[in-house]
């Protein structure tokens, strides 16, 4: 079963992500703010990381920049949701790869068709590393 | 005039010749009657001799033929003893009548002629003779009375009167019609001006039949005195209506003068019209400077006058408002925030009377307006996360795929919670702008603040059944009435309940005490919670501000209750207090004023 981590301090938006996303046959893991996902990216490998931008002491785009350059996880999807539009918060992720942004109010729809998408292509990927 | 003047000649000079016919007749009778007295004296035989010329004769003789018409001597039986007349003259018989006392006098007979002469007027003067007490005769004496003749001699002396009279006369005339000429232009001013007075003036003067000026005139002059008083009333009523009006301009200048912008207000051609204080404050021109004088004098500042003078010039039409930041410089002592703006008296451009130029003090403006942009989207940031939670729940409910029982439940769990949040968050926000924006008057109204308490327990009580809290509550018994606005201050109290609860442990406790003094009135809520750090106590009652703690961010909340039950208790000129131990606990304490005054309390 694919992993999946979800990333917000709002409880309700964890309950709601999650209620929908183990309907979809994920494994869903919670983390109320930044230390508690990097704890947890570290001791469960998460393959998917969804995380909300605005959270105490650490936001969405720092804990993608402590997974990725001092994780040195690569390998982690990352989608950021977001309730800003600014074109700088792409441009801050930008150098990072394997990062999407959802814009809020989240469609469960295009999260879940985002989520199948890049399951897809990995196994693709994997098939094609053997 | 000339008839007057000769009538009066010939008046004077009549009168000149009958005072000289007097003037003769009375010579004459003084003469005669001397004479005739005289003659009576003289002795019978003297008078009346025989054979030989008498004292008659003799007198006779001496006197001119021209005046005396006769000289006779006649007995008491009426017979001429001795007569001596003019040639021609019947001499008129003698009266010897009646008592002796008219003997002696006078009389007027008309004498007639022997010829065809016309009879003429004689005067008569007569004396007795007599002989101790007898008459014996008596003495007559005639004379022809003066006629108004005129002599050559006398002639010049009448012209010369004559002359004076018509000189007098003449000179009267040219000095009355001296006298009468302003008269005459006053007349004739007043004809003029009778014929300009208003119609119900000429009614009154017509109505006045009477066509004799002087009544005209006063007719004239009532009229005029009517229009006067009329005059004086509107006079009175438009002086009135000035003060009014200087009163209302007096009045608006000086709010103009108050605001906090600097105003100016051009004409159509940009010169100065008004100019308030705050002007000289806000850049180097005096209001002084401004009034009167066109846009180049005074508007030194280059970017303020090119910006202002393009809209003053009339092919610019229908610009209206526009808005420059002008920078500190030389001449603008603050950054600026200019504004111009036509104005209009109606709807036409043609109505355009001026310009209205406004300079804010850009601090204080871009202040304002951060301050509100941040508000707002601080506001719009809280609104999206519930709207997300929302969306994604009405989006399950919505999937075509099958929904378990447990699944469908918990999604509508999730919305009605999130609403109820949502409900609240608007609800705070709403109270706390209307106490920003000054809306929001407290009506203080004396409440048993048991009751309100009390109350306000009932409500939340529901809500901590969950954590198994338990409630106390500790009231005095003596507590009288407090003047409060019963439902801020429920909001406040609820605030504080409901934070009480969201942050307590499982079977905590939530206790509410009351106590007061004279002064003032203390109610404590209490928990057994989490706690508040000694750093986040400093900011726990800013807007928006939520702790960063992780077990404070796992509950759900929006930072705007101690916020607004800060500013009801504020409002209420009262004060909040908070006692906090970081994993002990925190007491909120709200202290209000009592009125101490002892009357006011119901026992």
């Amino acid at each position: 079963m694919k992993r999946i981590l979800v990333v917000d301090d709002e409880p309700y938006n964890i309950r709601i992500l999650k209620m929908a996303l183990v309907k979809e046959g994920y494994e869903v893991e919670q983390a109320f703010d930044g230390a508690e996902a990097l704890e947890k990216v570290d001791e469960w490998n998460p393959d998917v990381v969804i995380t909300d931008v605005q959270m105490p002491r650490m936001t969405g785009i720092e804990l993608c920049h402590n997974i990725r350059n001092v994780q040195q996880d690569i390998r982690t999807f990352i989608v950021i949701v977001t309730s800003r539009t600014e074109s700088d918060l792409r441009d801050q992720a930008a150098d990072m790869g394997g990062i999407a942004f959802l814009e809020k109010p989240v469609s469960l729809r295009g999260l879940k068709t985002l989520l199948s998408d890049y399951f897809s292509s990995q196994v693709q990927v994997g098939s094609e590393s053997v | 005039m000339i008839a007057a003047s000769l009538l009066a000649m010939l008046a004077s000079v009549a009168l000149v010749l009958q005072y000289k016919q007097n003037q003769a007749e009375n010579q004459i009778r003084i003469q005669a009657m001397a004479l005739v007295q005289l003659l009576a004296e003289v002795p019978f035989e003297e008078l009346v001799p025989k054979g030989r010329r008498g004292a008659l004769d003799v007198m006779y003789r001496s006197q001119s033929r021209q005046d005396m018409a006769f000289a006779v001597v006649s007995d008491s039986a009426g017979t001429n003893l001795v007569q001596l007349a003019h040639p021609g003259i019947i001499i008129p018989s003698s009266n010897l009548s009646g008592t002796p006392d008219s003997w002696n006098g006078e009389r007027e007979i008309l004498l007639t002629f022997t010829s065809n002469i016309a009879p003429q007027g004689v005067l008569e003067f007569f004396s007795p003779l007599l002989q101790g007490q007898d008459l014996v005769a008596q003495v007559r004496l005639g004379y022809f009375k003066p006629t108004y003749g005129v002599s050559f001699s006398e002639i010049p002396f009448l012209a010369s009167v004559a002359l004076c009279v018509f000189l007098l006369t003449a000179a009267y005339y040219v000095l009355m019609r001296r006298e009468l000429a302003p008269l005459k232009i006053v007349l004739g001013r007043i004809e003029s001006e009778l014929n300009k007075i208003p119609a119900a003036g000429q009614q009154l003067i017509i109505d006045n039949k009477d066509t004799d000026l002087v009544s005209r005139f006063n007719a004239f002059v009532h009229v005029s005195e009517k229009n006067m008083a009329a005059l004086e009333a509107k006079h009175g009523e438009a002086l009135a209506l000035n003060k009014v009006l200087s009163y209302r301009s007096a009045r608006i200048e000086r709010v103009l003068n108050s605001l906090p912008d600097g105003i100016i207000l051009l004409d159509e051609m940009g010169s100065g019209c008004f100019a308030n204080g705050m002007l000289k404050i806000l850049t180097d021109i005096r209001p002084d400077q401004v009034l009167g004088h066109p846009l180049k004098q005074w508007c030194l500042d280059p970017q303020m006058y090119h910006f202002i003078s393009r809209h003053i010039n009339p092919r610019v039409s229908g610009v209206f408002h526009e808005t420059l930041e002008v920078k500190r410089s030389e001449h603008v002592c603050r950054d600026l925030l200019l504004h111009v703006m036509p104005l209009y008296l109606g709807d036409e451009v043609e109505d355009r009377f001026g310009f209205l130029v406004v300079l804010q003090d850009k601090a204080a403006e871009v202040l304002t307006r951060e301050t509100c942009l941040e508000f707002v989207s601080h506001v719009a940031h809280e609104l999206k996360s519930p709207l997300n939670v929302l969306a994604m729940s009405s989006e399950v409910l919505q999937q075509d795929s099958a929904l378990d029982m447990s699944e469908r439940v918990e999604s509508a769990n999730i919305i009605h919670d999130e609403v109820e949040r949502l409900a609240e968050l608007i609800n705070n926000l709403l109270s706390l702008t209307k106490i920003e924006m000054g809306s929001l008057s407290i009506e203080r109204k004396h409440v048993k603040l048991s009751d309100l308490i009390a109350d306000a327990f009932e409500s939340i009580s529901r809500l901590g059944q969950e954590k198994r809290l338990k409630f106390k509550l500790n009231l005095p018994k003596t507590l009288g009435p407090v003047a409060v606005d019963k439902d801020l201050l429920r909001i406040a109290l609820n605030n504080l309940l409901t934070n009480a609860i969201k942050y307590n442990r499982e079977d905590g406790e939530v206790i509410v005490s009351v106590e007061d003094d004279d002064a003032a009135v203390r109610i404590s809520v209490r928990d057994t919670g989490l706690g508040i750090s000694r750093e986040d106590q400093s900011y726990v009652f800013d807007r928006f501000y939520r702790s960063e703690e992780r077990q404070v961010r796992q509950r759900s909340g929006h930072g705007l209750g101690l916020s607004l039950a800060r500013d009801i208790v504020n409002l209420h000129q009262g004060r909040i207090h908070l006692n906090s131990e970081l994993g002990e606990g925190t007491e909120f304490i709200i202290e209000l004023q009592k009125e101490v005054r002892l009357l006011r309390q119901v026992v």
